[in-house]
């Protein structure tokens, strides 16, 4: 197919009502459309992906055409999703994204959006075009927590979903990047309702999610692919199938080890699975050693080791976790303070 | 007396032309001068023959000689120290120059050097845009080392990058070369020397074709490797910063450092297996973060 077919192809089915899902794309003919105010289109939606245009040098149509194969392949894919919707701006005819001023966050935050995706087209001689994309999680879905008593202790562990962004390594495939939207926005429906429906979308965003893994091998994009089975963990956590979870946050720590929210997940999952306190524990000292600059790992494992009767350890990490704080953030934390003060009468 | 005037008009034009040759061929010049005129007065020449005149007037050429050189050297010192202070960084400022490509063959043509200028612009939006949250990005600026005054109009290879990353006061330096013969433009990345003490000091960051259609730049696995030096060279300089800092803010200095090295870790996790990364910013990157959380104290 030419390049000004394919073209034609594209927007002819960008325009067509066919698609069930809110799906609009925006052309922006003038180069200052972000520096005026733009109503919120879709305001009644309550899971909204802003897609900006990837970037691509001036006369090169990648950034795009891959712009408008995202927002069809993941406009299919969220046509069962009730208040989902997604947005597209693109550069208009003759004009170079890369000539608005524009944050995707910022667009994204203006529109209501829980979601926004840019990124930049990073081609290869030797390969067809591609583009980087980086998804951004503006408002963070809930993450997954277990509570925990013991003779000595009770208090929460907590998994939150920490990390708001994440990068794709480059790729073509833009089928592929909408499962994986689509499996996130599938895990923000379920993990923000309850009931049969709530069960149902998060069946669906483990489905999308494995989807997006048969399609990209872990070695193409193995950071991506760690997100994929975390998120699938967090949503079979949800859904109750803790070996399930287990299994895909394992994926996820062989994937990327360098990510300290899933040995977090994986804290929450074993004690869920009422796994030993040591292998519990386990798990928040590898979340410490990845984020030395988080208190509240520390404070998580000042907690593991209150409740394991260990007050002397528990008060060490305490003050660790006030030391990191004093010194990122400037003073101590609420929390720190009253876990200390607990610690203390307990002993 | 015509002949004698029309040299006389000449002088300036000679004079520079002699404030152009080097200085041992000045000395060897002055040398000769004084020796026509020894060997001449000894021969019993008297008055100002013109064996005597020629000896004198190539003695005071090499002398004039001399004081243009001394002057134009001065000149020229003034020149370079102003356009060194004119490309220093800021006091505080994080900066990553980029630099010319510099030809190993013959002239590139035209659409080779919209090629290279893309390449440039690329690299300016990846670290502009694309490091973890913790580091900051460096501001990225793009020097001109043929103009005039620059001290390095010769180029920027492996051996004197390090001089100009020190004379500028400049965190990191993007430089490469255009090789003809082979059809590629090579680039690369080089680190302060006294911050990359445990780290390579410079590392290859793509071979790109020199014929590349100039709307599509190319950096493949380039970008996973500049992300992480560039993520490293920050982090490199927060340590110095925390070496030269004491009490609760050296402690906090060690932390961020630790905490950049640990999100480019993250960040750059598909490509652990490049071995330029592997080695400085895994492997070595492991060391510095455990070294660092020991110094502030916070280690487990």
């Amino acid at each position: 197919m030419t390049r000004s077919v394919r073209i034609l192809a594209i927007l002819l089915t960008a325009t067509t009502p066919a698609a069930a899902a809110a799906m609009q794309v925006v052309p922006m003919t003038d180069l200052s459309y972000f520096e005026k105010p733009h109503p919120v289109i879709f305001p009644d939606a309550d899971i909204k992906l802003c897609l900006i245009e990837f970037e691509a040098p001036s006369g090169n149509p990648t950034g795009h055409l891959l712009t408008l194969e995202l927002h069809q392949a993941y406009g299919r894919r969220i046509g069962d999703l009730p208040g989902a919707a997604v947005v597209a701006w693109v550069a208009g005819s003759g004009l170079s994204i890369s000539n608005f001023r524009l944050k995707a966050d910022q667009v994204g935050a203006d529109q209501k959006a829980q979601l926004a995706v840019w990124g930049r087209v990073l081609s290869d001689a030797q390969q067809p075009p591609q583009a980087a994309p980086r998804l951004s999680l503006l408002v963070p879905p809930p993450g997954i927590s277990a509570k925990f008593v013991s003779s000595s202790a009770r208090g929460v562990l907590d998994a939150p979903v920490a990390q708001g962004w994440v990068d794709f390594a480059p790729s073509g495939d833009m089928e592929s990047l909408a499962a994986f939207l689509s499996g996130i926005a599938h895990y923000y429906k379920g993990a923000t309702h309850s009931g049969a429906e709530a069960r149902q979308w998060l069946t669906q965003s483990v489905a999308e999610f494995g989807d997006y893994l048969r399609r990209v091998p872990d070695t193409a994009d193995s950071g991506a692919a760690a997100q994929a089975h975390l998120f699938s963990a967090r949503a079979l956590v949800r859904l109750g199938d803790l070996a399930g979870a287990a299994r895909h946050a394992s994926d996820a720590a062989r994937l990327n080890p360098y990510d300290p929210a899933v040995p977090q997940a994986q804290a929450v999952i074993s004690l869920l699975q009422d796994q030993p306190q040591a292998e519990v524990r386990a798990h928040v000292a590898e979340a410490v050693r990845l984020a030395p600059a988080d208190p509240s790992a520390r404070l998580d494992l000042a907690l593991l080791d209150a409740a394991a009767g260990k007050g002397g350890e528990a008060l060490k990490r305490i003050n660790e976790a006030k030391q990191v704080q004093q010194l990122l953030h400037g003073e101590a934390s609420p929390a720190q303070e009253k876990l200390e003060r607990d610690i203390r009468q307990m002993r | 007396m015509k002949d004698a005037w029309e040299y006389l008009t000449k002088l300036p034009e000679l004079l520079e032309a002699w404030g152009s040759y080097s200085w041992a061929l000045l000395v060897a010049l002055a040398v000769v001068g004084v020796g026509l005129i020894l060997i001449f007065t000894r021969r019993g020449a008297k008055g100002w023959s013109v064996e005597i005149v020629s000896g004198v007037l190539v003695v005071l050429m090499a002398a004039g000689g001399f004081v243009l050189k001394a002057m134009g050297a001065a000149s020229q010192r003034r020149a370079q120290l102003q356009w060194i202070a004119h490309n220093q960084a800021h006091p505080g400022e994080r900066r990553v120059i980029v630099s010319n490509f510099f030809r190993l063959g013959a002239a590139a043509s035209t659409g080779e050097e919209a090629a290279v200028h893309e390449f440039v612009s690329l690299l300016a939006g990846i670290v502009g845009e694309d490091l973890p949250a913790s580091i900051p990005p460096p501001r990225i600026v793009y020097v001109d080392f043929l103009e005039g005054p620059s001290p390095w109009r010769a180029g920027i290879d492996q051996a004197n990058f390090g001089d100009v990353l020190q004379r500028l006061g400049v965190l990191e330096i993007v430089w490469g070369d255009l090789d003809e013969t082979r059809g590629v433009a090579r680039t690369f990345l080089g680190l302060l020397p006294d911050a990359a003490t445990q780290v390579d000091p410079w590392i290859p960051l793509r071979e790109l074709p020199v014929r590349a259609d100039p709307g599509r730049p190319t950096i493949g696995e380039g970008y996973y490797r500049l992300l992480g030096h560039v993520a490293l060279g920050v982090a490199l300089q927060t340590l110095r910063d925390a070496r030269a800092a004491t009490g609760d803010e050296r402690k906090r200095l060690l932390l961020l450092a630790s905490q950049q090295i640990l999100e480019a870790q993250r960040k750059l996790v598909n490509a652990k297996d490049d071995p330029v990364l592997k080695r400085n910013l895994y492997e070595r990157g492991g060391h510095l973060v455990a070294d660092c959380l020991a110094e502030a104290g916070v280690a487990q």
